[in-house]
């Protein structure tokens, strides 16, 4: 049934073209300057180093761990480091007990014992075998975020589920290494037997 | 010219973008501070934001190919979105139009009047919603979900034919319905609003503990309508004015069940509509002003039977198949100019069924690349269109046509390093109609800092020749089945930045090039009017966001979008093409998390209408009052729509004798929700 007329329009002068963008900029900027301030949404690596810094607290040690009573707690982080600042910038300043907090970025190659809590990142997925069996019978607590981890004998496995991060915890991994997870930490996660 | 101007915005918007990535880096401390202050619970709660629809899985949607928004169902409730147009011009660059029969959703520049919406995909849960005669999505209370079903909407910017195919053109609009588990028990819901307007909603959904979870609910709305229209062009008729002519009622259900991997969903939507307009007038045939019997009817249907399952080597693996109807009746009360019969019915009608199947699968390589591959067909096996006379039975269109697709996929995320991604996609169409077209997309997505995002897209779509633009015949018009399909390349930079724990923002920048666009044309050898392929159209624009929100509830967000679009051959602006558009929304706690108060405004520069005149700029306030756990399981919630009765037009297509048509004046509603 329909007649149609082709659409009629009204040309803009390439002057304006090449200024809108300018515009666009200043707005920006003002935007910026009107957004200067400090909820509930956060980013993945921002929600993972918290929790990592919250391991530090709801993990008991053996004393053998430690060279002294204010010898520092060692989060170490073997391969590509997701974090970039991020995991500085949550332990600064901080401690567990008269421990201070200290991050350490590792090679797979080095000695990675010297840890008290390593992440291990996604890039050593394919030598994950042999960087676990480096860490057996140390008190040494493993963390990642690589699909399968806690079943491979890992044992928490930080996870992204449906927007939020999810806890796997393998606790027969940590007590053979003579690790004692909190009961609050255990609640949250989804327990995977080896 | 374009790519020096491109050159330069991106220069400029990346110098920019480095200044204040730098300058936010102090904020981020402080959030940091909040987040490891937090319970273990709550930490486990907190969100990152995800979508779904941009990849075909879940990821962040810092990480998807395309510049992405979310609209939830906290958002619809607080702000009193009635529709899913209403949801849709809430969002960033999006715009909507209503000709008083259907309201069809635009953006970036592109919403043609005569459009049924076709340059958008939308789907629920993942399944196609545009129809294969019309393209029409439908958006108003002709959407197959009433709106209180939606859990969120996923807006992806951008083309996404390398996954979706057909009409993923300029954006998909992936809407995700809630589950049964979500309901857990019964909700009856009534609104009664302005121009006699009343809807009701029952819903039952469950997860029960042997995983089984169900969901199942029914809608309907009846509303009188505008009472009394005036269109200056019918003068003559009744004073020019429409009197009762704008009423419609619709009726919907919608169910879905699930077990472990398997899910099976489906919907039905059928919406009467009286026309007011009078359209679709000929020299030889005028329709009918203030004629009652001006009503149209669109139904659609779909089952969709879905398998997923990750194996044990984690490949991920989804089948699914499914049935889609769709059916539209439009009675015209017309005039022959014929003294015999001074008033003949003419009946215009399509119908449609169609089956599709879909299979893909994904899996992670090396911990570097997921990798998915999928493939899809759909076969159209009824496409009628016809178009007769009641009485005195005269027949000039039947057109039984039938046609099918099927179509290969495949997409690459490869993480380049731990802050660069390579999205990557390509899917081959082969369409019964017009043959092979080729789609890629890749997008570089970088991370420089945790809380900052670019992203460089480029990308191809089409959108494929629909039945009536191939087959619609009449006195007037002449089929051409020869048409191609309509294609964009698309060049797209995106910033995306976490200001704070409270503020985030996004930026994108877009160039569009269209071409082959599908238009009315007429033959000068015989003075009928056809489909083709006609002009070439460039679209470019920047897209502006600042959003902010407070764990108390307390929400805010502004946007802006310049659009400047241009017809290559003409040198002309698009009709219905805004320049600027601003969108606003605050919602406030005002007691607890009892009561909310939202407002919103939506505000658009004046627009060409196809006959060469303009309508004026639009600024329409819309304000909610939310309260929820005042007493148990009820919500109440009560709405002003165009608070200030702004008096604005929106342009329509040259079907109607109105160049433009007037909008509704300012609107009550009040709506109650009780849960059991």
């Amino acid at each position: 049934m329909p007649s149609l007329l082709p659409g009629l329009g009204r040309r803009s002068s390439p002057a304006i073209r090449r200024k809108w963008w300018l515009g666009f900029a200043c707005l920006w900027l003002a935007a910026w300057a009107a957004a200067a301030d400090s909820g509930p949404v956060a980013g993945e690596y921002q929600v993972k180093a918290a929790f990592i810094y919250n391991f530090t607290k709801f993990t008991a040690w053996p004393t053998n761990a430690f060279s002294s009573t204010t010898a520092p707690l060692v989060i170490g982080i073997v391969g590509e480091d997701p974090f970039g600042q991020t995991m500085d910038d949550v332990v600064r300043g901080e401690t567990v007990g008269e421990r201070p907090l200290v991050v350490k970025r590792l090679r797979p190659e080095d000695d990675l014992r010297g840890c008290h809590v390593l992440f291990i990142s996604r890039s050593e997925k394919e030598r994950l075998p042999a960087v676990l069996s480096q860490l057996k019978g140390s008190p040494v607590l493993s963390v990642s975020e690589i699909n399968g981890f806690a079943e491979q004998g890992g044992m928490v496995n930080l996870l992204l589920v449906s927007k939020t991060v999810k806890l796997e915890i393998n606790q027969a991994a940590a007590e053979q290494a003579g690790l004692q997870l909190s009961a609050k930490l255990l609640k949250l996660a989804r327990l995977v037997k080896p | 010219m374009y790519v020096r101007q491109a050159t330069q915005t991106l220069v400029a918007s990346l110098a920019l973008a480095f200044l204040c990535a730098i300058s936010s880096a102090t904020d981020m401390t402080n959030d940091l501070a909040a987040l490891k202050s937090l319970s273990l619970e709550d930490l486990a709660a907190v969100q990152v934001e995800t979508v779904v629809g941009a990849s075909k899985h879940e990821q962040k949607v810092s990480d998807a190919p395309s510049a992405v928004s979310i609209v939830t169902a906290d958002d619809i409730k607080k702000q009193g979105y009635r529709t899913l147009a209403d949801v849709l011009r809430s969002v960033r660059g999006f715009y909507v139009t209503y000709d008083r029969g259907y309201s069809v959703v635009g953006t970036r520049g592109m919403n043609i009047p005569g459009d049924f919406g076709g340059r958008l995909l939308i789907t629920v849960d993942g399944h196609r919603m545009n129809d294969p005669i019309y393209d029409s999505t439908s958006s108003g209370m002709d959407f197959i979900l009433d709106v209180d079903l939606i859990e969120r909407v996923e807006v992806i910017r951008g083309p996404g034919s390398s996954l979706y195919g057909n009409n993923a053109f300029l954006g998909v609009i992936n809407v995700i319905t809630r589950k049964g588990g979500d309901v857990n028990g019964a909700e009856v819901s009534g609104s009664a609003a302005t121009y006699d307007t009343y809807t009701g909603r029952f819903t039952y959904g469950n997860k029960f503990t042997n995983g089984v979870e169900l969901l199942l609910s029914g809608t309907y709305y009846d509303s009188a309508g505008d009472r009394n229209l005036y269109y200056p062009q019918f003068s003559s008729i009744n004073n020019g004015i429409a009197h009762d002519m704008d009423g419609g009622r619709a009726g919907s259900g919608f169910g879905s069940i699930s077990w472990q991997g398997l899910s099976l969903e489906g919907g039905y939507v059928s919406r009467e509509k009286t026309w007011s307009t009078a359209p679709y007038s000929t020299a030889s045939a005028i329709t009918i002003f203030n004629d009652p019997r001006f009503v149209t009817t669109d139904s659609r249907g779909y089952a969709n039977l879905q398998f997923q399952h990750t194996f044990e080597n984690e490949w991920e693996a989804l089948a699914s198949a499914s049935y889609d109807y769709y059916r539209f009746s439009g009675i015209y009360p017309m005039d022959y100019l014929d003294p015999l019969h001074p008033v003949t019915l003419n009946h215009d009608f399509a119908q449609s069924q169609s089956v599709g199947a879909l299979v893909q699968v994904s899996k992670t390589f090396f911990e570097q690349h997921r990798v998915t591959v999928g493939a899809e067909m759909r076969y159209d096996y009824q496409l009628d269109q016809k178009n007769s006379d009641i009485a005195p039975q005269a027949t000039y269109l039947d057109s039984k046509q039938s046609a099918n697709f099927y179509s290969f996929y495949a997409q690459d995320e490869f993480q380049v390093l731990t802050n660069l991604i390579l999205n990557a996609g390509l899917r081959y169409d082969q369409f019964s109609t017009f043959g092979g077209t080729l789609n890629p997309r890749a997008a570089l997505i970088y991370h420089p800092w945790e809380p900052t995002t670019f992203k460089l897209i480029y990308g191809q779509a089409f959108r494929a020749p629909n039945a009536y633009e191939n087959y619609y015949t009449s006195t007037e018009n002449k089929q051409n089945p020869n048409l191609r399909p309509e294609t964009i390349r698309s060049y797209e930079l995106v910033w995306e930045q976490r200001l704070s724990q409270h503020w985030s923002s996004s930026a994108s920048l877009f160039f569009n090039d269209i071409d082959n666009l599908i238009r009315y044309e007429q033959d000068p050898a015989d003075g009928l009017f056809f489909f083709a392929n006609q002009e070439a159209v460039h679209a470019e624009g920047a897209e502006f966001e600042l959003d902010a929100q407070w764990a108390s509830g307390l929400r805010g967000r502004a946007s802006y979008t310049y659009t400047e679009t241009t017809d290559a051959t003409t040198g002309q602006r698009l009709s219905n093409s805004p320049e600027h558009l601003g969108q606003f929304q605050l919602s406030v706690p005002v007691w607890r998390e009892k009561l909310f108060a939202s407002m919103e405004l939506q505000a658009m520069s004046e627009r060409l209408t196809v006959g060469g005149n303009t309508v004026g700029p639009v600024w329409q306030v819309n304000a909610t009052l939310f309260s929820q756990k005042i007493a148990k399981g009820l919500e109440v919630s009560a709405s002003i729509y165009n608070l200030f009765d702004q008096r604005y037009r929106d342009p329509v297509s040259a079907d109607f004798s109105q160049d433009s048509v007037q909008q509704d004046g300012r609107q009550f509603r009040l709506k109650l929700t009780f849960r059991f």
